[in-house]
């Protein structure tokens, strides 16, 4: 994909008056960008879901495709470490069920089926478009952790590296990242990358109001998104 | 740069024309000619005023197109829609700037927009530079050219520079900081930014010889991105400090992401500031202990050369909550080396061998200016190497004028930056105090206060540097 079609796909997007970008699509921009994304496939039925699982391998993490839910933690939307093809099956239906009870009528565009990351921290990195500064970046401590703890650092883009540095010294869990309890620390480096390559992301689509990529997890070795969405100017 | 210049009309005009000068003591058009006289502004003044033959002894005329001479600035106190009339006839008479007091513009809805807009353009026209509408006007303490304000004149000329959009706040601020004798040298009550914005007046900052420190009492900017560049071309330089309010505001609309939830204003504000190397202090207070520090300490005693501090106590829980306090702000309290120690009890063996060292002997207090153990163990600490800086911490109401004696014999002679903290207070205290502040000696009256703002000083040199290694990769 090339940084044209990008830019026709979200002209697509705002002519139809869609406000968010297609999970598809989100995929082939990330990627354009040299950001690392999980393991993941589409699937249409049970079947298809157990295929596409077998084809990334167990365990793997289910969530249910929608464009009437955005918050899919909040809807029960995802079922994590499934191990075999049983719990695929009771997962698919259990899901289906809860989201239903979410919102009745929600439309279901199918699974999405993804590598279960289990090492690594949850970051979330972030764009926004500000009404004083322009578009600017954000990165924090991710998951069900944005919210509550609110642990997030902004800079105005473009950045480089140094202020990648500084954004990520200044999150107070950055702590978590030099290793803890046993644990290894993670690849600092593999953040800054990413970080940059959000800035450049944001510079040259403009288009972008806010983008989300919650949870990035950072590993020992490289970091990788494993939700994100993205929201286009009206 | 040139551009930048040519803001200097505004601060060392040659001639005031004050249009709506009045006789009634309760205007700001009479205030403002009273400040032009009392002040001791050298220019010439002319009143205008329809009806006037003279104002508080000086000859008044009743029109712009009468004053005889030139007008380099031209201020505005009359009702807004006057205000765009005779804006036209400044520019018949080769008016250079105009700061306009008159409220009735942009801030008042829809109608008012409409005739700031028309002023602006009229304004552009010929070339006026316009500071305002809505604003209390511009003090500069070397030209002694006066803002309307009826209370807060400081006398002194000092190296800082506030620009604030609020013209009741940056008024107290000031008021405020000439009681705790810091000095300033210009300062703008920015008002709607019609014309000449907070970052144009960052921008001459930066080149303005008389400016070290700009204070910027902050509502918010209106061109964020020209901020970032202006800001990071003066930081290395003139530090630049800004107090933000409307720090709680809630987002016009319901953020659709997580990323959009959180980037409430300050949150992108204290982003941008580490970004560029502004500080923004946290509270009035805070703001003019960060001044305190910078003039007196950073632009007079000389730059800490990291961030150890060696403290020099009378009594002994007030130095150990200076230790403590300096440590939270991310500050040091290093020992004192071994030669250090055996020269303090050397010289006063009832003295403390650790840091912080204290007297140790209450005795001393009331032979203070005789026997000086403040002098005695500050000159010891400022020779040890683990020291960058020292902290005095005065003692009780006991004999104050013996203390500020001392803390002045210390001026004199200690080659390392130092402040005090005198933790007391009372009639004899608070005079003491004040010779100290006149003696420009960074003072504060707690620990917290004192090392807060040490610990911005600290942090403005580490934003600085990492801002020179950019510029040199």
């Amino acid at each position: 994909m090339s940084l044209q079609e990008i830019k026709a796909t979200m002209a697509k997007c705002r002519e139809t008056g869609q406000r968010f970008v297609s999970n598809a699509e989100v995929k082939k921009i990330l990627s354009y960008y040299n950001i690392q994304i999980v393991h993941e496939g589409v699937a249409q039925s049970v079947n298809e879901v157990k295929k596409v699982s077998e084809s990334i391998g167990y365990p793997v993490a289910l969530k249910i495709i929608s464009p009437d839910i955005a918050h899919k933690t909040e809807a029960q939307a995802v079922k994590l470490n499934l191990r075999g093809p049983r719990e695929i099956e009771e997962a698919c239906s259990d899901l289906l069920a809860k989201v239903q009870a979410y919102k009745s009528g929600v439309r279901v565009e199918g699974y999405l089926v993804q590598e279960m990351v289990e090492d690594g921290i949850e970051t979330i990195i972030g764009l926004h478009t500000d009404p004083t500064f322009g578009p600017v970046i954000m990165f924090g401590l991710g998951g069900i952790w944005v919210e509550l703890l609110q642990d997030v650092s902004f800079r105005a883009i473009p950045i480089d590296w140094l202020d990648g540095m500084d954004m990520v010294e200044e999150v107070k869990g950055s702590r978590l990242f030099k290793g803890f309890r046993g644990k290894p620390p993670v690849d600092l480096k593999a953040i800054y990358e990413i970080l940059l390559s959000v800035s450049r992301l944001g510079m040259e689509l403009r288009e972008i109001r806010e983008m989300d990529l919650n949870p990035v997890f950072l590993r020992e070795k490289g970091a990788v998104v494993a939700d994100s969405r993205i929201l286009i100017n009206d | 740069m040139e551009e930048a210049r040519n803001l200097d009309v505004f601060f060392y005009p040659k001639s005031v024309a004050v249009i709506g000068a009045s006789r009634d003591p309760k205007k700001t058009g009479n205030a403002l000619i009273q400040n032009l006289l009392n002040y001791g502004y050298q220019g010439a003044v002319y009143p205008v005023n329809p009806t006037e033959e003279e104002i508080l002894g000086i000859k008044a005329y009743r029109s712009i197109g009468e004053i005889p001479g030139k007008v380099d600035l031209a201020i505005f106190t009359v009702p807004a829609p006057a205000v765009v009339k005779l804006m036209e006839e400044c520019g018949h008479k080769g008016v250079r700037a105009g700061v306009v007091h008159s409220s009735g513009f942009a801030e008042v809805g829809k109608e008012g927009a409409q005739l700031q807009k028309q002023m602006g353009e009229i304004a552009k026209k010929y070339a006026i530079r316009l500071v305002g509408p809505n604003c209390v006007g511009i003090l500069c303490t070397e030209s002694r050219l006066p803002w309307a304000r009826r209370s807060t004149f400081p006398q002194e000329v000092g190296n800082i520079s506030v620009i604030s959009q609020s013209g009741g706040g940056g008024g107290s601020f000031v008021n405020l900081a000439v009681h705790r004798g810091i000095c300033f040298n210009k300062v703008i009550s920015i008002g709607n930014e019609c014309d000449v914005s907070v970052i144009d007046f960052m921008d001459y900052f930066r080149t303005d010889p008389k400016t070290d420190i700009i204070f910027i009492y902050l509502e918010g900017f209106k061109d964020g991105s020209r901020f970032l560049d202006v800001a990071k071309g003066l930081t290395p330089t003139k530090p630049v400090i800004v107090y933000k309010i409307g720090r709680t505001e809630v987002g016009e609309r319901a953020a659709a992401s997580h990323t959009g939830s959180l980037a409430g204003s300050i949150r992108v504000y204290d982003g941008v500031f580490r970004q560029t190397g502004v500080l923004r202090a946290e509270g009035i207070d805070e703001g003019l202990d960060y001044l305190v520090v910078f003039c007196n300490l950073f632009f007079k005693q000389g730059v800490p050369r990291g961030k150890r501090v060696g403290i020099v106590s009378g009594p002994g829980g007030p130095g150990v909550a200076t230790a403590d306090a300096c440590v939270e702000v991310g500050l040091e309290v290093p020992d004192f080396s071994e030669e250090t120690k055996r020269r303090l009890v050397e010289r006063i063996p009832t003295a403390a061998r650790a840091n912080p060292t204290e007297t140790g002997d209450f005795g001393f207090v009331a032979t203070m200016k005789e026997r000086d153990p403040y002098g005695a163990l500050v000159s010891i600490v400022e020779q040890d190497d683990s020291v960058d800086m020292i902290a005095i911490v005065g003692p009780g109401e006991f004999n104050p004028e013996g203390f500020r004696d001392v803390v002045l014999g210390v001026q004199s002679r200690c080659k390392k930056p130092f402040i005090v903290i005198w933790p007391s207070a009372g009639e004899g205290v608070e005079s003491c105090k004040k010779s100290l502040e006149a003696a420009k000696i960074p003072l504060f009256s707690t620990p917290e206060r004192a090392a807060k703002a040490l610990g911005a000083l600290i942090r403005y040199q580490e934003m600085v540097r990492r801002l020179e290694k950019r510029e040199c990769r």
